[in-house]
């Protein structure tokens, strides 16, 4: 789920080569008008021009690729094939950037080549010998801060793993109160009504088998998180008779039959419905749920919203799984209006 | 002896007005369905004894007690689906309590106790209803009052007379009007009684030695307690 932004070392080395090399340029320039005669024309554009190629050329095939094997080696190997992988690669440099100006330039013809190149050994080996350790830092630093973006993604998709693990342990049981009334209710109608009490007992395992059995990531219909939804509603029905009305409507062009919903959305929607509800209410509570093709909406005609109503802890579950199923696109809202409390879930594509 | 029945499940409520109405010696005297229906019974109605569920759908039975216009002085046998952790202070003040769901047996058993024992509801009561609505807290009831705690805010607790200190993890001591024998009934498991005035919580302990006769515990702050070996 977490991506990992990788920093690609390639670029970076090529990039801050071609600014040392922009620098360089603007320092010969610097150089050609303020000392007069010094650099020609071709000079100030040439030698930038030859170290930049060369340098891409070497970074490419010589620097990248053995800073790499060079990286999966025992630190101890590193440090002494570094400093050889260095000599060399200053040794080719400056053979290479000789070779190409002699070519072009007529200050230096192949006849003294090799004495130039010895010259030039003996007085600026360090300062090529600097680019290395300079892209070599460049590498390094790279690479740390890659590994760090990997360890941070890694502990992020941890961390999201483990929450889905902690939400399903809370969501996959109902409530002990919730179990513990609904037993004591069925137990109450064994005299007064045994075949009431029968069907009541069979709702319930049938919940409870869901809840206990049922893996909560995988996605199920409409009509089957409708069927658990209305067996829910027939213990609440049996607890609270008719102090307790719940309707059912579905919209003519919603496709009931799609794996569409992470299971056992909607009934925690229901519950905090009936326990916010019936809170200092007097009258029956109405509850109505309409399914539409874009959404589903929840409302009672029970108690007002109060203020704080991040605290309902089942609805902010609700809410995390559905952003975690839907990546944020369907939204969960809470809003009192024309005298009822609604809950809305919006941008479902039913 | 006059019973008022408070339940807002229909079918709940009829068993156990039946199960009233078989015994001979108790007399059906009102019966609600909710919380705002037993307010206005328990002020209107004498009744000797009521048999209350805990979370009433439109308020709880804290809130019923708390909104009747006298204190109600008879016994109150309270029916809830809380689970057994919720129902440790109910033990700790000797309240009465059924839990659901329950036989006709076990709730003529519990009416019977309370007829014979014939006392009344004790103020902790309030505070340890009031507790249930903070499931994840440590509830010490003082009175009508409940100090509420963090689960592992508590450090340790030394006894003093009829007083308890309690001492926090910032530092603070709370003095509480209650036996450390019922703190040590309230608390978590995890709550570990060393001595017969001393409790430590058990996860601020880093390191304990076991001799003897005396064992001593180590906490994170770096005091140091000793215990009874035989307390262990």
């Amino acid at each position: 789920m977490v991506m990992v932004r990788r920093i690609d070392q390639r670029w970076v080395a090529m990039v801050s080569w071609l600014v040392i090399v922009f620098i360089n340029f603007l320092q010969l320039v610097y150089v050609k008008y303020s000392v007069p005669g010094k650099f020609e024309v071709q000079d100030v554009l040439y030698y930038p021009l030859t170290s930049l190629v060369i340098g891409w050329l070497l970074i490419y095939s010589l620097l990248l690729p053995i800073f790499k094997k060079i990286r999966t080696l025992k630190i101890g190997f590193q440090i002494p094939l570094f400093i050889l992988h260095g000599l060399v690669y200053t040794s080719i440099y400056i053979v290479f950037i000789f070779f190409q100006i002699s070519w072009w330039s007529e200050n230096l013809d192949m006849t003294s080549f090799s004495s130039s190149v010895h010259r030039f050994f003996y007085t600026d080996f360090h300062n090529i010998a600097k680019n290395y350790f300079f892209l070599l830092a460049i590498y390094l630093a790279v690479e740390f801060v890659n590994k760090r973006s990997e360890t941070l993604s890694r502990q992020k998709e941890l961390e999201y793993q483990l929450k889905e693990v902690k939400l399903q342990a809370i969501e996959s049981k109902l409530h002990p109160h919730f179990l513990f009334n609904a037993l004591n209710g069925i137990m109450s109608l064994i005299i007064e009504n045994p075949k009431k009490a029968e069907n009541a007992l069979v709702e319930l395992s049938d919940l409870l088998r869901f809840t206990l059995e049922s893996n909560l990531q995988d996605p199920v219909t409409l009509s089957s998180e409708l069927e658990l939804l209305e067996k829910y509603v027939s213990i609440e029905k049996m607890r609270y008779e008719d102090q307790l009305e719940v309707s059912i409507s579905i919209e003519d062009d919603v496709d009931i039959n799609r794996p569409i919903i992470p299971p056992l959305i909607l009934q925690p929607i229901l519950e905090n419905a009936i326990v916010h509800g019936f809170k200092g209410l007097s009258s029956t509570l109405q509850i109505k749920v309409a399914v539409s093709k874009t959404g589903i909406r929840i409302k009672n005609n029970g108690s007002h919203l109060k203020e704080d109503i991040n605290h309902h802890t089942g609805l902010r579950i609700v809410e995390q799984r559905l952003s975690y199923h839907f990546d944020e696109e369907v939204e969960l809202k809470l809003f009192q209006y024309d005298g009822w409390v609604i809950c809305e879930l919006n941008g479902l594509n039913l | 002896m006059r019973v008022l029945v408070v339940e807002d499940e229909g079918a709940a409520r009829r068993r156990v007005e039946s199960i009233i109405g078989e015994n001979s010696s108790l007399q059906l005297v009102g019966s609600a369905s909710s919380g705002a229906r037993a307010i206005e019974l328990i002020n209107s109605v004498r009744a000797d004894l009521l048999l209350m569920d805990i979370q009433l759908k439109d308020m709880t039975a804290f809130e019923v007690l708390n909104n009747v216009e006298r204190n109600y002085a008879g016994n109150i046998i309270f029916i809830t689906a809380y689970n057994n952790f919720a129902i440790k202070a109910f033990e700790v003040f000797a309240l009465d309590y059924v839990l659901k769901p329950f036989t006709k047996e076990r709730l003529l058993q519990a009416i019977n106790r309370c007829r014979n024992a014939g006392k009344s509801i004790k103020s902790e009561a309030y505070a340890v209803l009031e507790s249930l609505h903070f499931p994840d807290k440590v509830c010490i009831p003082e009175g009508r009052t409940s100090h509420l705690f963090e689960m592992d805010e508590i450090e340790w607790v030394k006894a003093d007379g009829y007083h308890c200190e309690v001492h926090t993890i910032e530092g603070k001591v709370h003095l509480i009007r209650i036996l450390l024998k019922d703190i040590d009934r309230l608390l978590p498991n995890h709550f570990l009684r060393i001595s017969r005035s001393i409790l430590v919580n058990k996860t601020h302990v880093v390191s304990f030695k076991k001799d003897k006769n005396e064992t001593s515990f180590l906490l994170k702050n770096g005091r140091e307690f000793f215990g009874k070996t035989r307390y262990l």
